[in-house]
């Protein structure tokens, strides 16, 4: 009966590809909104925009800090 | 509607999944909660059934039983949680796993063909509830203060960026989680529904009323289209099902998780 | 046709996918607990004891396994040394027959030369003792016939009775004497 081995360390599966799109979106939306509230405030345009690539740019620093340091 | 009178189209939307009271005055006994209610009645009478008796020599029911009950119990809970705390979860995380499972398939069931996830209530509901026993139990096992360092500092982030990753750790665990699990389960059915409906319906409206040979026999290759993605969406329903249990689990593992 | 049966939510009001139903919410919280306690109450423990004993059964299974095998072995042993046993009596028992074979042999084959001389002994005793009987009896035989005979010839009795030994006597050796000469030289030849 399987039930009784120990576990292997989970294998990468379709919740952790989930979980990386999670952080994508978190990071848009966090410096996405930053930009969008900055620029409201400044009357610019362009800060919304940066601040989705800056986010998006960040998350993948944080998934390969946090994911590509392991293997 | 007679066959040969070119009529207005119109095209399936939000409004096709509006579900009137099943009886007159009862506002809120509708399909979803029929459905519902009667996957729990399927769920409970099953396993019920499947484990009362349960021996050392399972019997057939047993049998198919223990292998949903050990799918949801080995293949998600316990690779996600780890073996130590697993068991804990188990009971919640089968109940959901086989609830949406159901209600899902129940898309494809004849006479139902109705899933209940493409009412949002739904999908927000089972969201909340995995994002509050996560939450709670992160909280349990570290602390209040403990758990919000863990669910804010990501592991292995150099210090000076880390001021830059705590917004993102943050809004991705405790915001971005539970709306992108509630609204991918929801759109997907509610968007599979849709689609179902314009192949199903756009194929009946050209045999049947668009009144034009070449358009019908277009219809009838739409109407067989509908019928191949009707297969496409069971597996869909299934993995949806499957993939907000496991990311349910995921999150339960990594708020209890010691290092992060 | 099926958009026709399904109308709008509420007159005039756009139906917004992303809002809610208040019931729906209630229910879904209700089901869920519920399948959450059904589940936590009857299904897992059941399962959960039936794993637990599928597994002591396994266990026990394999404990009794162990024992049968401990048995075998144990009775294994018992055997062959009761079979190394057996062969070393038997090794024993031929020995002994073999030695009792060889001296019963040596016994019967001294008994038999015994019996053997004992019966040539015998026979040559009889022989002898004829043997002089016949000669004794020769001997007056030969007497008697010599002397009637030379009396006859000689016409006269010879009365004289000392005279008479006297002569037969004489005869009797020179014969004895020519008799062994011949002997000696039929059994040279």
């Amino acid at each position: 009966m399987s039930e009784h081995q120990d576990p292997k360390p989970s294998p990468p599966n379709a919740g952790d590809g989930w979980r990386v799109l999670s952080y994508l979106i978190g990071g848009v939306v966090v410096y996405g909104g930053i930009g969008f509230g900055l620029d409201r405030l400044f009357g610019t345009q362009f800060l919304l925009p940066v601040g989705i690539v800056l986010g998006a740019g960040l998350t993948i620093a944080l998934l390969h800090f946090r994911y590509g340091s392991k293997s | 509607m007679i066959a040969g009178v070119p009529t207005e189209f119109t095209p399936p939307g939000p409004e096709s999944f509006d579900t009137l009271p099943i009886i007159d005055g009862v506002d809120w006994f509708t399909k979803p909660v029929l459905v519902a209610a009667l996957s729990v009645v399927v769920i409970v009478w099953f396993f019920w059934g499947a484990s009362r008796k349960a021996a050392v020599v399972p019997s057939k029911l047993q049998f198919a039983g223990e292998l949903g009950y050990n799918f949801v119990r080995n293949s998600i809970a316990r690779d996600a949680i780890g073996s130590a705390e697993y068991m804990k979860y188990v009971p919640y995380l089968t109940g959901l796993f086989f609830f949406i499972l159901l209600n899902n398939v129940a898309a494809t069931v004849p006479l139902i063909q109705f899933p209940t996830f493409s009412h949002v209530g739904w999908a927000y509901v089972a969201a909340i509830m995995s994002w509050v026993i996560y939450n709670a139990v992160g909280i349990r096992k570290h602390g209040a203060w403990g758990y919000f360092k863990h669910q804010t500092m990501p592991a292995g982030v150099p210090a000076w960026l880390m001021p830059l990753m705590i917004p993102i750790e943050f809004i991705s665990n405790i915001l971005v989680r539970p709306v992108s699990l509630s609204l991918r389960l929801f759109a997907n059915m509610f968007a599979g529904h849709i689609l179902l409906l314009v192949f199903v319906l756009g194929g009946e409206y050209m045999v049947f009323e668009a009144g034009s040979i070449g358009l019908a026999g277009v219809g009838v290759v739409t109407f067989l289209m509908g019928i191949a993605i009707a297969g496409l969406e069971l597996f869909v329903q299934c993995i949806q099902a499957y993939i907000f249990v496991v990311l349910t689990a995921q999150y339960i593992g990594s708020a209890i998780a010691e290092d992060h | 046709m099926l958009t026709m049966v399904l109308p709008l939510t509420e007159a005039g009001e756009e139906a917004n996918p992303l809002l809610p139903h208040t019931a729906e919410i209630i229910f879904g919280f209700v089901f869920l607990v519920l399948l959450a306690i059904a589940f936590a109450k009857v299904v897992v423990p059941k399962f959960e004891k039936a794993y637990a004993d599928r597994t002591a059964a396994i266990e026990g299974g394999m404990n009794e396994a162990k024992q049968a095998q401990a048995e075998a072995k144990a009775a294994l042993e018992k055997y062959n040394a009761q079979l190394a046993e057996a062969r070393q009596e038997a090794a024993r028992i031929r020995e002994d027959a073999r030695e009792q074979g060889a001296q019963i042999m040596a016994e019967m084959r001294e008994k038999a030369v015994v019996e053997a001389d004992r019966i040539v002994a015998h026979a040559r005793t009889q022989i002898d003792a004829e043997r002089a009987q016949a000669v004794a009896s020769l001997r007056s035989e030969v007497g008697t016939m010599a002397t009637t005979l030379a009396g006859r010839i000689v016409g006269e009795s010879l009365e004289d009775e000392a005279r008479q030994r006297r002569t037969v006597e004489r005869f009797l050796a020179d014969l004895e004497a020519s008799e062994s000469a011949r002997q000696a030289v039929g059994t040279d030849g």
